[in-house]
């Protein structure tokens, strides 16, 4: 009888477990390139568009989500003169692409806006994040679910993020919204290897309606590192083809044109396999976003580098809309002290993966700033050009001498960086010491947010850049926190 | 990044697969490719729009491309 109900026990829960699954993105109801979670559909009525405000806040768990907090703290506090009224510079943000621990900070700001500064801190800083989801786990009434082949850990902490920090609003409620910024939460599709990004564009790619996804599970997605937590699974919709489905135009010529276009050939190749019905890509499992751009920093490149389909700055910036971009890129990124060079003694297999992960994180981290570097370049070069070019013909009396097609519409570029590579000089060696040292974990100690908070602050308004920024638009600075108040950061 | 002018008479949008993208006779920025270019509505123009392979093109030699007026 002690065994028939035994079996009866593990019978009932195996089935429980079959019934267990997350909550799924929906089908889209109708196909519209115009409508959903989009940077074109969002309205800017308080945010001017001749300036253009990008920040983009990179992984790092709660060291990550502190030091962009205390980046938007600082941005608050700055005022600045735009079409005729002061506003705070965090008011002319109008994109913010995060990755990993950077995404809880955006995606509270896009949700709540001036909310996070009043209990962002208390809620999701200053939390145990890392046990609270440890104990869910062991929880035996969650033992059932995740015993389950499709619920997995990190649906258990979309649905713990969902509950505990963005009260169970979607995309749908962003939409709601309907202000900038227009927020960017990257994770990384685990079989391309490639960025996957919560906006309506990567979704009409899955026939499917981003609003109806939890924000809380985009976060969790974004913040899934690998090993640690399991991949964040999205139906995909158009696996089987779609009969409403319409794809975007460029991708079939960036198809045919070949590698040789490099990025775009990727960036087609991508699209094209969430309706290609061979690849059979029926849910997309998906990865911490920090896996292939630590920084946040693509969507970004690719806005500038492209003309097609979604958020293009490039588009902007021929359309002679923008005068002026800022990008402010919020990297927490660490280089910790490690103790393998000290001795002979061969570095364990922790060690090894530790190493492997920082040095892909760092290259990854490195390569994308310097690309970023080289657009920047390219840009300016490319008006400076053809100016340089009339006036060298002018100087060899060719007065008239004109280019055809006018001058190309000037943009001001301001890139800033705000990171602990930035507490610069020997005599803060042991506060760069103190944050390279940081963990990455979703628990710290108050104390550690606290400075982190300071620290985001404080290097902004040190670099040069932003004082120039903000000199250029009629602005003051009022600085939150004094380098000094920063140095008192120290390894204990 | 490639540079291109498109040329018409008159000042009007250009669009990339229906998405505004530059003026005519100005020049603008694209990613290298096949792109196909149109001036949009009203359709006082031929061809009814180009195809165009832009690669190789300089901030001062941009690839020029041409409609003409109906």
């Amino acid at each position: 009888m002690k065994n028939c109900k035994r079996i009866a026990v593990v019978a009932a829960g195996t089935l429980l477990a079959g019934c267990a699954s997350p909550q799924r993105n929906a089908e889209l109801s109708s196909f519209d390139p115009d409508a959903g979670y989009r940077f074109d559909t969002l309205s800017s009525p308080k945010n001017s568009d001749e300036l253009l405000v990008i920040l983009t806040f990179s992984g790092g768990g709660t060291r990550a989500a502190a030091l962009s907090y205390g980046v938007a703290q600082q941005l608050k506090a700055t005022i600045i003169e735009a079409e005729g009224e002061t506003r705070s510079l965090l008011d002319e943000v109008d994109v913010i692409s995060s990755v990993s621990g950077g995404s809880f900070t955006s995606a509270y700001y896009g949700l709540f806006g001036d909310r996070l500064f009043k209990d962002f801190e208390e809620r999701v800083l200053k939390r145990n994040i890392q046990d609270e989801l440890i104990w869910l786990v062991l929880a035996p009434w969650n033992w059932i679910r995740l015993a389950s082949p499709t619920f997995s850990r990190s649906d258990l902490a979309a649905e713990y993020y969902a509950e505990q920090f963005f009260e169970h609003q979607t995309f749908g409620d962003l939409i709601q919204r309907d202000r900038r910024p227009f927020i960017i939460i990257n994770a990384a599709d685990m079989t391309m290897g490639s960025p996957f990004e919560f906006t309506q564009d990567q979704f009409d790619l899955l026939y499917s309606d981003l609003a109806s996804v939890p924000v809380g599970r985009a976060v969790a997605a974004s913040s899934a590192f690998p090993l640690l937590l399991s991949p964040v699974a999205m139906k995909n919709w158009n696996s089987t083809g779609h009969d409403g489905f319409v794809e975007p135009l460029w991708i079939d010529p960036a198809l045919k044109d070949g590698p040789e276009l490099g990025h775009r050939f990727q960036d087609a190749r991508q699209a094209r396999s969430y309706s290609d019905v061979s690849q059979g890509r029926h849910f997309i499992h998906l990865l911490d976003g920090g896996v292939v751009d630590i920084l946040g920093l693509r969507p970004v490149l690719r806005a500038a580098s492209t003309t097609d389909g979604g958020w293009s700055m490039m588009r902007q910036i021929n359309m002679e809309r923008v005068d002026r971009v800022v990008v402010i890129v919020v990297n927490a990124t660490t280089a910790p002290d490690t103790a393998w060079d000290k001795e002979e003694k061969t570095p364990g297999l922790l060690d090894v993966a530790i190493a492997t992960a920082n040095g892909l994180l760092g290259t990854s981290a490195f390569f994308v700033a310097a690309q970023q570097r080289d657009q920047l370049y390219q840009y300016q070069q490319s008006a400076a050009s053809r100016r340089d070019c009339e006036m060298l013909l002018r100087q060899r009396k060719c007065e008239d001498a004109t280019i055809p097609g006018g001058a190309i519409h000037p943009v001001d570029w301001h890139v800033i960086h705000v990171g602990f590579d930035r507490i610069a000089g020997h005599d803060r060696k042991e506060t760069r010491r103190y944050f390279q040292n940081l963990p990455t974990s979703l628990k710290l100690p108050d104390e550690d947010v606290d400075c982190l908070r300071r620290a985001g602050a404080s290097l902004l308004t040190e670099s040069k850049t932003y004082s120039a920024l903000v000199e250029a638009l009629h602005g003051s600075v009022n600085a939150l926190v004094q380098p000094s108040e920063l140095d008192a950061c120290r390894p204990e | 990044m490639e540079h291109v002018i498109v040329r018409y008479p008159k000042r009007r949008v250009v669009n990339l697969r229906g998405e505004e993208t530059g003026y005519t006779n100005r020049v603008f920025r694209v990613r290298s490719g096949t792109h196909t270019f149109n001036l949009g509505e009203p359709r006082d123009y031929r061809p009814k729009w180009r195809r165009v392979n832009v690669t190789g093109t300089t901030p001062v030699s941009p690839m020029e491309v041409t409609f003409e007026e109906l």
